[in-house]
């Protein structure tokens, strides 16, 4: 393999590799195991979320709603324990009935994109707008507590010292990419985005694969809503998510999905979302300047996907 | 002949890879003539034009400039006036007809651009070649005919020898080709060298003085073609009888598998059509662009809602409301835009060989493994050429991406297949290929067939039946010796059924 | 009968039309961030306190983004009000709508940001300076003129740099004292959460946190109970939120005073104007008319006098 094909294929893992070390040099303590655990954890509901985008864009779609979406559901997450009481089944119920809503919520924005013709760029953007109007006027634009230190607990929670966000994350990982890679839905994910007509013509029910990634967006933001929710023990009615949306897409893209659908993978979100986290750590740790900040992020980023695509340019 | 040829390829010799694409091709050029130069996709035609211009340097061999040996670039060649037109138009289409003429050579008054001689000089070259072009429109404006014209005055207002074009009458109307072929006459004439390649072996019997073909990156014949047929001329690019390229016609059993019965689409566009299809049958539909023929299999797939009328599947009366149910009754349909709609390109071949019936395959897990060994299966009967299972489809062949195609409605153990256009862009050879497998399925009654398509001596050759259509409707059926071109033409025309010749007057 | 319907009808319209007698336009940005939601919760109080007045009228709109506040102050121009109450999103882009609700007649009232002119009625602001300041100072004074501080400030912005530059003022007669760190927490207790615990990694010892409002400070908190540090440290925030004040009444060790950047400033100044309309002036002032500048002090708040600005029912 000469070094282009290499560099093509692994590009993501490698530009990854040389932030790690550049940040690792500039300052020791980046690599200390515990900031790489904190690095994950900090990445985990961003990724979550990514994840779950990938699937969305692979079908041909995209959910700008994400953010507001997560605030909605880490909301929805902290009132049912707070109606339920603080024990740990009342946990496990709110957790289960968040995801089940998630999912729905999902389906909704699945539907109209699909069933009711409407761009997903505007069924998302009106979706945005409406879950945060919803987490606004139901906090008075303030914050949502939870009274529940069980559920307080999940986010901090650690299991073999690792935290419990950071494993979620990689499990979901590893079934997200087993769904979408080694699936027959996943193929059909791949399918109607490449080419929807040519799916359609090979007796693939399009508008239910696309719908259905939609659901999967809907979960993977109920799931990251959870754990956020609980790591914070509350949710900002207005601040809560913003920008995720960019983020979950950045990750997803800087990881190789294409916007227009047909191309990426699970493994190409999660390195994108761990470069993005790698970024917003090294920032902190090497103490770069307020201002600069932004133009070291879009470098970095922009050399990132610079490296991947010097397959497509030969 | 005795002057000297204005362009000569000396034994020149291409490999890509380990491919051998052009092997000792030795041709000239001689000023004040039309070449014709055909052969199929993949002998090595494009390979040649694009070292004519410059675009690629052969492995071995010369090139000779009237008569000095010379090393072509593309600067170079634009110097010396060589000249490609290629097929997708090279227009900057919001400028105007005269700015892209002198795009990248504007004519320089006192630093600024010459606007007026720039003007004058396109108007001298539109009236030269006797056009009706304003130099003043954007070229966005104009038809592809005339966006053609604009290129070739690019050509012109840099002082051409010789003017390569390739496939330039892909989609340009009669009457633009004729204008076009008018222009080219006249360029000959005035002592331009004109290369032309095309697929249409009519028109290049119309337009060339002179004769090259190429197969399997060999030139096996230049000279005269004045007494060529096209079904000659194809003889050689194909290097086989013409009369072999369609198999002998399957017999036909009575039972009858698939039967239309008044069927009307909501949208007007299919009118109360009934038809039967019998079992090993070769149902040919004719019919001109826009007679609904494309409609009426949509139809019959569920992809357009029906609004009366009865599909009955080997007797049985059946509703079909989507692609999947067609295809659950054993009813597949090989749509007519290729790329657009018969295949996923970024997939691996395999993935789109089992894309359909993959249904039978998994239940939830996808089996790359299993999946390779169906693509195996049809790799080696219907010759599908691929470097391996994993190869991305973009980059197969239109005739191996067809066979694809059919691979993928095979493997659905379907019994009625509709194709719809099934050789469009489909070299020669593999051509004969489909057609031997559709031969083959119908012959051992594996499966019946339905056949659309808007080139004659296929439906001809082929189909035991052929229906015509015109405006929704069936308009006629042709059998036996009623299979013939004036015959088809006629009913597809509207004209009432008549074979004889004083009527045809 | 009919006659009886239209002095029916005459005197209805005319109860409707004294009901009117003061509009009062309120144009804030919308909740994006802890202390904006403050502000729009206050500014719904102080409209629903004058709710029985009938001869008051009042429409408060919320903006994502200076054009669209723009947008909004000229519908509230076209609709017609007598004062206009508003918090500008940007100076600049804001400067010219409110010049001209200035030059119409309207009482205008510039909430926290001033705008790029002098044509405007009242000014009410908070203090930025001695808000970064007094935070310094308290800080210097705990840790004894020696120690490692951090500093988890906002969104960059000029209200931003000057609270930050203040904060800095207040730690120069302190050499000893080192800033370690000074990163953006964006306001947001997730952002604030994510610096802190990268922070705590990176240095050993860290002995004081100043971050530029409490919902930071609250992301703060959860780092260092995460990280296990949550002792031997002094910890300031500002804005006097309503979860910190609580620690501070309830005598929580890590939090112990805090500083006032009230959102509740809307309030004050949608009380200026419905003054203003009604003639009124301020108690204990000789002049007639009201002030044109009032810059509210940054107050100090501590276990004693934290009740007074507990407000639970408050978002913020």
């Amino acid at each position: 393999m000469h070094l282009r094909d290499i560099l093509s294929k692994y590009g993501i893992l490698f530009a990854l590799i040389v932030l790690v070390l550049i940040a690792g040099i500039l300052s020791p303590a980046f690599l200390k195991v515990e900031n790489i655990t904190n690095i994950f954890w900090q990445t985990s509901y961003i990724g979550i979320i990514a994840v779950g985008m990938t699937f969305i864009m692979i079908g041909g779609g995209i959910d700008l709603s994400v953010g507001s979406f997560a605030a909605l559901m880490g909301a929805l997450a902290i009132q049912t324990v707070n109606a339920l009481g603080d024990t740990t089944s009342s946990v496990i119920l709110s957790i289960l009935i968040t995801i089940a809503v998630g999912a729905l919520l999902g389906a909704g924005s699945g539907l109209l994109v699909t069933k009711g013709r409407i761009p997903p760029f505007v069924v998302t953007l009106g979706a945005m707008a409406i879950y945060r109007s919803l987490v606004l006027n139901f906090a008075n634009g303030g914050v949502y507590m939870s009274r529940s230190s069980k559920y307080s607990s999940i986010g901090m929670m650690r299991v073999l010292g690792l935290p419990v966000p950071m494993i979620v994350f990689l499990i979901y990982v590893v079934v997200a990419s087993i769904i979408l890679e080694r699936t027959k839905f996943g193929r059909y994910v791949y399918a109607i985005g490449a080419n929807e007509t040519a799916a359609l013509y090979s007796a693939i029910n399009v508008d239910r694969i696309r719908t259905a990634t939609y659901v999967i967006g809907g979960i993977s933001v109920s799931i990251s809503a959870v754990l956020l929710s609980s790591m914070m023990s509350s949710v900002s009615s207005s601040s809560t998510g913003n920008g995720f949306e960019l983020d979950a897409i950045a990750a997803a893209v800087i990881g190789g999905t294409s916007l227009s659908g047909g191309r990426g993978t699970i493994l190409g979100t999660f390195l994108g979302a761990l470069v993005l986290g790698v970024i917003n750590n090294m920032l902190v740790m090497l103490n770069v300047a307020v201002y600069l900040q932004g133009l070291v992020k879009g470098l970095i980023i922009i050399s990132a996907v610079f490296i991947q695509n010097l397959r497509t340019n030969d | 002949m005795t002057e000297m040829p204005v362009l000569h390829a000396r034994n020149v010799s291409m490999k890509f890879g380990e491919a051998l694409v052009l092997d000792n091709v030795d041709v000239e050029f001689y000023a004040g003539r039309v070449y014709g130069v055909v052969g199929e996709n993949g002998a090595g035609k494009s390979t040649l034009m694009r070292i004519l211009s410059g675009f690629l340097q052969p492995i071995s061999g010369q090139i000779h400039f009237e008569g000095k040996q010379t090393v072509l670039n593309p600067q170079r060649a634009k110097h010396l006036g060589i000249v490609l037109v290629p097929q997708e138009l090279n227009l900057v289409e919001p400028l105007r007809v005269y700015e892209n003429i002198f795009l990248g050579d504007e004519p320089v008054k006192h630093i600024l651009i010459d606007r007026k001689a720039m003007i004058d000089r396109s108007s001298e070259i539109i009236k030269s070649l006797d056009v009706q072009i304003d130099p003043a429109e954007p070229v966005e404006k104009l038809s592809t005919g005339k966006k053609q014209m604009v290129e070739i005055m690019k050509a012109l207002s840099r002082n051409v020898k010789i003017l390569i074009m390739d496939e330039p009458t892909a989609s340009l109307s009669e009457d633009e080709t004729n204008k076009l072929f008018e222009t080219v006459r006249k360029l000959r004439d005035s002592g331009i060298a004109v290369i032309f390649v095309s697929h249409r072996l009519k028109e290049i019997i119309q337009i060339a003085d002179e004769l090259v073909v190429l197969r399997d990156g060999k030139k096996v014949y230049q000279g005269d073609l004045s007494n060529f047929s096209e079904a000659q001329i194809a003889e050689m690019m194909v290097g086989r009888k013409m009369s072999e390229i369609y198999p002998e016609k399957p017999t036909i059993e009575e039972k009858t598998v698939f039967e239309v019965q008044n069927l009307s689409s909501t949208d007007g566009k299919i009118k109360d059509v009934s038809f039967a299809l019998k079992n090993g049958e070769i149902l040919g539909f004719y019919g001109l662009v826009g007679a609904g023929r494309t409609e009426l299999m949509q139809t019959i797939i569920g992809i357009r809602k029906l609004s009366s009328g009865e599909i009955f599947v080997d007797g049985k009366p059946t509703v079909i409301k989507s692609v999947k149910e067609a295809m659950k009754n054993g009813i597949v349909y090989l749509p007519e835009e290729r790329k657009l709609a018969g295949l996923v390109l970024n997939f691996e071949v395999f993935k789109n060989t089992t894309l359909m019936a993959l249904d039978k395959i998994s239940k939830i897990f996808t089996k790359p493994k299993v999946e390779v060994e169906r693509f195996e299966y049809y790799r080696k009967s219907f010759d599908i050429r691929v470097r391996s299972p994993y190869q991305i489809t973009r980059t197969l062949s239109g005739g191996n991406q067809q066979k694809l195609v059919l691979s993928k409605l095979v493997e659905t153990g379907a019994k009625i297949f509709m194709l719809d256009e099934p050789t469009r862009g489909v070299d020669i050879n593999s051509r004969y290929q489909i057609y031997k497998i559709i031969s083959e399925l119908a012959s051992k009654k594996l499966a019946s067939f339905i056949v659309i398509s808007s080139d004659l001596p296929e439906i001809i050759g082929l189909c035991n039946r052929v229906i015509v259509m015109r405006d929704g409707e069936v308009v006629g059926e042709a059998t036996g010796d009623g299979i013939n071109e004036a015959n088809l033409i006629y009913l597809a025309l509207g004209f009432s059924v008549s074979q004889d010749d004083e009527t045809r007057e | 009968m009919k006659k009886v319907l239209v002095f029916v009808l005459v005197l209805l319209s005319l109860v409707t039309f004294a009901a009117a007698k003061y509009r009062i336009g309120v144009a804030i940005p919308a909740a994006d961030h802890g202390w904006t939601g403050g502000m729009v919760w206050w500014a719904q109080y102080a409209i629903k306190q004058y709710a029985k007045d009938s001869t008051l009228e009042f429409t408060l709109v919320t903006a994502r983004e200076p054009s669209e506040q723009v947008a909004q102050v000229q519908t509230l121009l076209a609709k017609g009000i007598d004062a206009l109450v508003i918090n500008p999103y940007e100076s600049a882009p804001l400067t010219p709508i409110c010049v001209e609700a200035f030059r119409k007649g309207v009482y205008t009232v510039i909430v926290d940001r001033g705008i790029e002119s002098e044509e405007y009625n009242t000014y009410i602001a908070g203090d930025n300076y001695m808000y970064g300041y007094l935070a310094g100072k308290y800080i210097a004074d705990k840790l004894k003129g020696k120690g490692n501080v951090v500093i988890i400030e906002g969104i960059p912005c000029s209200i931003n740099t000057e609270r930050v530059e203040a904060f800095k003022d207040a730690l120069k007669p302190y050499p000893n004292i080192k800033i370690l760190a000074q990163q953006p927490g964006n306001w947001s207790r997730e952002t604030a959460f994510q610096v802190m615990q990268t922070l705590l990694t990176k240095f050993p010892q860290i002995d004081a946190v100043w971050t530029g409002d409490d919902d930071m400070l609250q992301g703060v908190i959860l780092a260092l109970q995460q990280a296990k540090r949550d002792k031997n440290i002094v910890l300031v925030g500002g804005a006097g939120q309503k979860e910190i004040l609580k620690m501070i009444m309830d005598g929580n060790p890590l939090v112990q005073i805090d500083f006032t950047y009230p959102p509740n400033m809307i309030a004050t100044a949608i009380n200026l104007a419905v003054m203003q309309l009604k003639g009124q002036n301020l108690n204990g002032f000789y002049q007639k008319g009201m002030p044109r500048k009032i810059i509210l002090s940054t107050e100090t708040i501590t276990k004693e006098n934290a009740k007074d600005y507990y407000f639970p029912d408050s978002v913020f």
